[in-house]
């Protein structure tokens, strides 16, 4: 009986330390210093609400900016992309020429792949032109029906104004011969 | 003494167990959060910034996404779908935390001329908004204004919110009715019926909560969501039975949860205590032994770690329990400095590190399914699964983007800055060129010449003057029929020229006739010709004052380009320092955030090995007492 009680003597003073750690701290300390946590995380909060909005205006005043020196409105021209449906066609590169000219070459990620066909429409390219007749040329390479390589080109020409101008590579799917389509729309 | 002992430890393990199951719920409103806008998959987009603005979000670029919008509202370029845009636009300003922008964009959207299927959406996105802030009648009576079925996956989300919502009054009749009616292909259904189940169970409506997990349990779907979901409603059920005391049915659905999903600790350690409840010890040492094999540092394991050794006291194996409490406590010893370990790691930015590698490779909805790999990962998942924790880590993750979106302009701008002075630069030298460039003199002697040859005009017009339009040719004969008479004036006196004289009249008569008669048509050509002077010089007046205009323009527009440009620098380069020192205090709360999580943990180790060894201390004190 005595061994026993030696026993749990032995095992209490053992515990007995990390119970008396735990005493230390009492509960208005850890109340005081919840309140202080959360007034910090409340002030780190708003910071960084502020900071986010204060972004958000910075980027859009610096992007209209960039815009505006880089791309001049009478010259500005861009080229986007988008799909509507496109399962018969499976992406993976576009190049862009404008006459005659190698502007633009862009190989697809699956995110990028998946934001397409969700809807996104793609800015693939912003440029400056001059006023006149120009050719736009994008050739398409990815996988068509049936696992089959698949390479196409489509073109457009434009007659650039003094106004921006834009071009949309729209990729369909046609169903009734189970082909893809690549149609071509400009925005004035 | 024994299950004076165990009680704790299960009800602690339950608690563990709940939280899981709320973390896992919890999951599904963040997810739901993202699917809102996804609920727009594949309709046709007729703006292309609106289009732009949905590849970025697509990607999980929710900066560009709203910075596209921004720049859109600014400056639209096509009025298309521009409530779709400011819909998405407010959509995005609630996903990255800016509640006030959101609230205010959808208050304008709806003062605004808007069609029904708009409206509609509105009042879906502020209901939504409105149950994730805790507002469930506020969020049920904007429900119930949609008039028309919601497009795609939106109307499921909807049927799904309005499942929780009569679930959160306990009707369940309507939420079973709304939860049958949601598209079956749509994983809202899934959710809503789990839901509807897990919260029959625990209800008075056990009976029917089993029949709706039983069916979720048993889907044969290898769709990774939905296998999690059966994965979750077969725990769940599991769990029920053990408390109802059925632990041949807790084994039943237990058995169904996979050992490599992220569930099969708790389930594994279900099963033990099934086994256990039917006194079957051996069985019941299976799979807790499965468990410790694989020597993780979480709840379920350290529970199974004590159950083992409690199994043989049960049993009666007073030694081999003694051996197994004994390991257990040298397992929690080693547990607690794995822990310990967990702590110095994420003291110096193990952590970090790891969130900041995946924030880079993975976007913000990846965190989700795939947590950050680092050394105290496995330590802290349940912390990783919890809402706060996931607000959080997303909160660094936007500050990363920020500091990322900072540093793109910290290095284009002075390019920029740079361009724009050298274009002043240019300009500034062209400009007295332009100014002293003789095209404004020669457009003055233009003009003093144009008024000669129109008064010429109009003296020869007064006069009928016809020699005055002569042509060079007729001019050289002229001058030569004078010279002619000349010669013949001075041999006339001494010679008889007669002849000469007649043939010269003849000569000037004809030449004189051809001339007046051909003075009208003369005329006009001329008078033509001074219409078209004038024409040309109107027309260079305008181009010179266009000229003008431009120099005058373009000065003004580099006066306006750099009074944009002043301060952007500064401005830059204090938002780069703000969102460094917060990047920095976002760490250390994140680095707080695990912390008291192990430390949690290490508590609940702890209170384990002190009856451990209270249990040693029982045994030693019962082999000891003379029978």
């Amino acid at each position: 009986m005595k061994n026993i009680s030696l026993i749990a003597l032995i095992l209490y003073s053992l515990l007995n330390p990390l119970w008396a750690q735990e005493s230390d701290v009492t509960e208005s300390d850890v109340s005081a210093a919840e309140d202080e946590a959360a007034a910090g995380d409340e002030s780190l909060d708003s910071s960084i609400e502020a900071l986010k909005k204060e972004v958000l205006s910075l980027n859009r005043d610096l992007f209209i900016l960039e815009e505006d020196l880089l791309f001049p409105a009478n010259t500005q021209f861009s080229i986007f992309l988008s799909m509507n449906a496109g399962s018969l066609f499976a992406l993976d590169s576009v190049q862009i020429k404008i006459d005659d000219k190698n502007i633009s070459n862009h190989l697809y990620t699956e995110r990028e792949l998946g934001a397409l066909k969700r809807g996104g429409v793609q800015r693939l390219y912003i440029g400056n032109l001059p006023s006149g007749e120009h050719e736009i040329i994008a050739i398409f390479t990815g996988i068509g029906p049936k696992g089959r390589d698949y390479r196409r080109g489509e073109t457009v020409i434009i007659e650039k104004t003094t106004e921006p101008q834009f071009v949309e590579f729209i990729i369909t799917d046609d169903s009734s011969k189970e082909q893809p389509e690549f149609d071509v729309r400009v925005w004035e | 003494m024994y299950e004076s002992g165990n009680r704790p430890r299960r009800i602690l393990a339950y608690r563990e167990w709940r939280k899981c199951i709320r973390g896992f719920l919890l999951c599904l409103c963040l997810a739901s959060a993202d699917l809102a806008v996804a609920g727009l998959d594949q309709h046709r987009v007729e703006n292309l910034d609106y289009g732009s603005a949905l590849y970025e979000y697509f990607q999980g670029n929710e900066l560009n996404a709203i910075t596209r919008l921004m720049v859109a509202a600014e400056r639209p370029r096509s009025t298309n779908q521009a409530n779709e845009a400011n819909l998405l636009l407010a959509d995005l300003y609630y996903g990255y935390g800016l509640y006030e922008e959101s609230r205010q964009m959808f208050a304008r959207l709806l003062t605004a001329e808007v069609s029904d299927s708009i409206q509609d959406r509105i009042w879906f996105n502020l209901a939504r908004l409105r149950f994730e802030q805790g507002y469930r009648d506020n969020a049920r009576e904007l429900l119930s204004r949609i008039s028309n079925r919601l497009p795609g996956s939106i109307e499921s989300e909807r049927k799904y919110l309005l499942t929780n919502l009569y679930l959160d009054s306990a009707d369940y009749d309507k939420a079973a009715d709304i939860s049958n009616q949601i598209d079956s292909d749509s994983i809202w259904k899934k959710y809503a019926r789990y839901n509807l189940g897990a919260a029959m169970i625990e209800d008075d409506r056990y009976q029917q909560g089993k029949y709706i997990l039983n069916a979720i349990g048993q889907s044969t779907s290898l769709a990774a969501e939905q296998v999690a979901l059966r994965d979750q409603a077969n725990l769940s059920l599991g769990l029920r039975h053990l408390r109802m005391d059925l632990p041949d049915q807790a084994l039943k659905t237990l058995t169904r949860v996979r050992l490599q999903g992220p569930l099969s600790n708790d389930a594994l350690l279900a099963s033990g205590w099934a086994w256990y409840h039917q006194e079957k010890f051996k069985q019941a040492l299976i799979p807790w032994r499965i468990l410790l094999r694989k020597n993780a540092v979480d709840a379920a394991t350290q529970e199974a770690i004590l159950a083992i050794p409690t199994n043989y006291a049960k049993a009666g194996q007073d030694s081999l329990a003694i051996k197994h409490y004994e390991i257990a406590a040298r397992q929690f010893e080693s547990q607690l400095r794995i822990l310990d370990n967990a702590v110095d790691s994420i003291n110096n930015d193990g952590l970090i590190a790891a969130l900041r590698e995946h924030a880079i490779l993975f976007d913000r909805s990846s965190l989700q399914r795939l947590p950050p790999s680092s050394d105290v990962t496995p330590q802290l998942h349940l912390l990783l699964a919890s809402k706060g924790f996931q607000r959080e880590i997303k909160r660094f993750q936007e500050l990363l983007n920020i500091r990322t979106s900072l540093r793109y302009w910290g290095s284009s701008f002075p390019a920029l800055e740079l361009m724009l002075a050298e274009r002043r630069q240019r300009f500034e030298q062209k400009l007295p060129l332009l100014e002293q460039t003789t095209s404004f003199d020669r457009l003055n002697l233009l003009r003093d010449k144009r008024n000669q040859f129109s008064e010429r005009v109009a003296e020869i017009d007064l006069a009928q003057d016809f020699q005055a339009l002569v042509t060079p040719e007729e001019a050289d004969h002229l001058a030569r029929l004078q010279r002619i008479q000349r010669s013949i004036n001075n041999v006339s006196a001494s010679r008889n020229t007669t002849y000469q004289q007649n043939t010269h009249r003849l000569l000037s008569g004809i030449l004189n006739y051809d001339l007046e008669t051909d003075f009208p048509v003369r005329f006009w050509a001329a008078k033509k010709q001074s219409i078209l002077l004038d024409r040309t010089l109107v027309e260079a007046d305008q181009r010179v004052e266009s000229l003008r205009q431009i120099s005058r323009r373009t000065a003004l527009d580099f006066e306006a380009f750099q009074a944009r440009i002043d301060g952007q620098t500064d401005r830059i380069h204090n938002l780069r320092t703000q969102v460094s020192r917060l990047l920095s205090r976002q760490e250390t709360r994140i680095n707080q955030m695990a912390i008291a999580s192990i430390r949690q943990q290490q508590r609940h180790i702890v209170q384990l090995r002190l009856n451990a060894r209270f249990e040693l201390a029982r045994l030693y004190d019962k082999l000891a007492t003379p029978q």
